[in-house]
């Protein structure tokens, strides 16, 4: 092998082991911020890391929405998914205009005691208007 | 008028297809099919306004995006609303561009260019006029009313902001047949690389001013209080963006850097892929999005065809290249290297958002689960991206001079007065953002770069004060119950109740206190009945750097209604700059060159 050879041969290992490192810790962040998304059951059945952050779909129940603190908007507010199984949300914020009981939503935040602490929630909307779940 | 549409795009695809496959060595011929199949085109896209403009509510995408009570001017915009009516602009704007650029300029490459473009509007034709067309008409007939255009959509911004957008996206298709030219004709003939570079800066400066629309209607108008949420929607629109900034600066180096050439070829056929598949992204539903307008997986799997035979199309000829420079790559002087660097930064950092964008879509269609980034992964690999990105501008030039010292000495006392409390990565990073600044500020460069590089400069100072310095509130006030709390006196002072042409509306009177001065804030709440869909008006009022930003929300009862009140130092910066980008690449681009 000669010079040339040798020096670009340097060159190419060094570059691809940035290149992994790189990548590598690229895939440790995005392991750590992803949000797994899930239904009430499977939420269930599961044990949670405090830190993992979850989105969880299903129906706003009927009447289940309470406020525990009216000027800091504080609420509790049960969802359901289609095997029937609850859930209950803990939010503190303003709900989303698409926001309602009976139609569908999905929080995102961290379990804590059998309950989700959302940190956000999503109503979603696209051109024909139907919440999901409906 | 729906038949006339529907006959007239047919007509326009015949052309195409024709033009395709007759003329494909008759330069005059087809130049002629380009502007035949356009102007088809564009009494196709009339005879939809046309449509919305009589309420013709026989055909369907009228039907679903309008109302007889809807005001003309979003009638018209309504067009784009939906699937069927955007994908006609996307069409018409790919002849559009075609016909602009190739059929007029007599560049050898051109002919088989605007082959090319008629290709891949032919394919994008038969997707429209097969599976998606607007002109779809109710048997026997339609219903008296429409569904009405989706509330969020009914905005003055929504006039401008989805066009630009669409400018901006169909415009890397040029650089893509450009290339694809280049490369069947086995490289025979030289690139015009200048055509090129201003080819690639107006479609970055549309797609600056469409990003820079959408985000400020999202802040501004829709109440959801953030300018970027790192939304698949938001990153499909970036990464085009990213790519053809890059592309700009790697086309900078290209005639004194050789080896740069083949990334610029790849860099310019994957800048339309990237387009599509945004737009896969957006229209399939695949991905979890706060602001997917239209969603059809069926829809979805046609746009993977074509966006495979680009890829293909594209791979294919790109087995042809050969490395014809044999002179070795000349010595670059520190400019040429930092504008080579600056396009590697901007590609790692269209990977970086790839690879969050479509790490979901991965792990659902793997059966892993399904997931959601959040913001937090971009943010922080990010980060000391940024850092870098501003060391490479201030390293344009590194000579000390009096003048420089005294505007660096300057801006650090305006911040120190200003915003003393900051964190200790806020605060290098402001010295960085100050340097940089002075740095663009007093080299020797064109105005047009040095505007831009002052715009990406002040959003990054706006991003970094925004993050380090907002403040939120979600709470509750009605009248006669003001929230009070050591920082913030809030007064809901009154409530208008008012009726337009299609909406009711409530009109809040906010009285906002901080520490040194009060606000009148007057957000809204809009019902629409024809949809049953309530809509939040935000309301904005800027004191000095800082926005002062309200949203009502739902009441609450006991006379109370939720109300979101934010203090967002720095947005205003983030627009500023955006703009100063825009103007800057627009500059450059559009300029009577001599």
């Amino acid at each position: 092998m000669s010079r040339v050879h040798y020096k670009r041969l340097i060159i190419i290992l060094l570059a691809g082991a940035v290149a992994v490192v790189t990548l590598a810790m690229m895939m440790v962040v995005l392991s750590q911020e992803i949000n797994l998304y899930l239904t009430p059951t499977e939420i269930k059945h599961r044990t949670f890391a405090k830190s993992q952050r979850v989105r969880v779909g299903g129906l706003v129940v009927e009447h289940s929405l309470v406020y525990v603190d009216k000027k800091n908007l504080e609420m509790l507010f049960d969802i359901v998914d289609q095997q029937g199984t609850l859930l209950k949300i803990h939010y503190q914020g303003l709900t989303p205009t698409l926001f309602k009981e009976g139609k569908g939503v999905i929080a995102e935040g961290q379990m804590q005691d059998g309950q989700l602490y959302a940190k956000m929630l999503l109503a979603k909307h696209d051109e024909n208007y139907k919440p999901p779940g409906t | 008028m729906g038949h006339l549409g529907e006959i007239a795009l047919i007509v326009s695809q015949i052309i195409s297809w024709y033009g395709v496959v007759w003329f494909k060595n008759r330069s005059d011929f087809l130049a002629f099919s380009a502007r035949l199949a356009f102007v088809m085109m564009s009494l196709s896209l009339a005879a939809l306004i046309y449509g919305f403009l009589i309420h013709d509510f026989d055909l369907v995408y009228v039907t679903s995006h309008s109302h007889s009570l809807l005001p003309w001017y979003y009638r018209i915009a309504a067009l784009w609303g939906g699937h069927e009516g955007s994908y006609l602009l996307w069409l018409w704007l790919i002849y559009l561009w075609a016909v602009l650029t190739f059929s007029f300029s007599d560049h050898t490459l051109s002919t088989r260019a605007l082959w090319y473009a008629l290709l891949i509007a032919a394919l994008m034709g038969a997707y429209l006029l097969f599976l998606s067309s607007p002109f779809t008409l109710f048997v026997p007939a339609g219903p008296d009313d429409g569904m009405d255009l989706n509330p969020l959509l009914q905005d003055p911004l929504m006039m401008i902001h989805p066009p630009i957008l669409y400018i901006g996206y169909v415009g890397f298709m040029i650089p893509m047949c450009y290339v694809l030219a280049y490369f069947h004709e086995r490289q025979s003939v030289d690139l015009d690389l200048l055509m090129l570079k201003q080819v690639v800066t107006r479609v970055v400066f549309w797609l600056t001013l469409g990003i820079f629309l959408g985000s400020w209607w999202a802040y501004r108008e829709l109440g959801w209080g953030g300018f970027w949420f790192w939304d698949p929607v938001e990153n499909a629109s970036l990464m085009p963006w990213l790519l053809g900034v890059a592309l700009i600066h790697l086309l900078r180096v290209a005639n004194e850097f050789k080896a740069a050439k083949f990334w610029i070829l790849v860099m310019a056929l994957a800048g339309f892929i990237l387009s599509v598949l945004g737009s896969f992204l957006v229209r399939s539903g695949v991905l979890i999005s706060v602001h997917t307008f239209a969603a059809d997986p069926g829809r979805g799997s046609a746009l993977l065809l074509i966006l495979m035979l680009l890829c293909l199309l594209s791979i294919g000829l790109m087995m042809r290249y050969k490395d014809t420079d044999q002179k070795p790559g000349g010595f670059l002087s520190r400019r040429l290297l930092l504008a080579y660097s600056a396009a590697l930064m901007m590609t790692f950092v269209l990977f970086v958002v790839l690879l969050g964008t479509l790490y979901p879509l991965v792990m659902t269609s793997m059966g892993w689960g399904e997931v959601s980034v959040g913001s937090r992964y971009f943010s922080e690999i990010l980060m000391p991206v940024i850092g870098l990105g501003l060391i490479l501008m201030l390293f344009m030039d590194t000579k000390i001079s009096f003048s420089r010292i005294i505007l660096f000495l300057a801006g650090v006392s305006v911040l120190v007065l200003l915003y003393w409390p900051l964190g200790l990565n806020a605060l290098i990073f402001m010295f960085l953002i100050i340097w940089a600044m002075v740095c663009q500020l007093t080299v020797k460069i064109p105005g047009s770069i040095r505007c831009a590089h002052v715009g990406i400069i002040l959003i990054l100072a706006g991003v970094l004060m925004h993050g380090e310095l907002a403040r939120s509130y979600e709470i509750a006030v009605g009248i006669n119950q003001p929230y009070e709390q050591s920082d913030v006196k809030v007064h809901l002072v009154d409530i208008e109740q008012s009726h337009f042409d299609n909406l009711d509306q409530a009109a809040f009177t906010l009285m906002v206190q901080d520490h040194h001065s009060a606000f009148l804030l007057k957000p809204k709440r809009r019902y629409y009945a024809s949809r049953d869909q309530v809509m939040n008006k935000s309301a904005v009022i800027h004191d000095g750097l800082t926005d002062i930003y309200a949203v009502m929300g739902e009441s609450v009862g006991d006379g109370l209604w939720s109300l979101r009140l934010y203090f967002k130092p720095g947005v205003i910066l983030i627009w500023l700059g955006a703009m100063l980008i825009a103007i800057g690449l627009c500059w450059r681009s559009y300029r009577v060159s001599a």
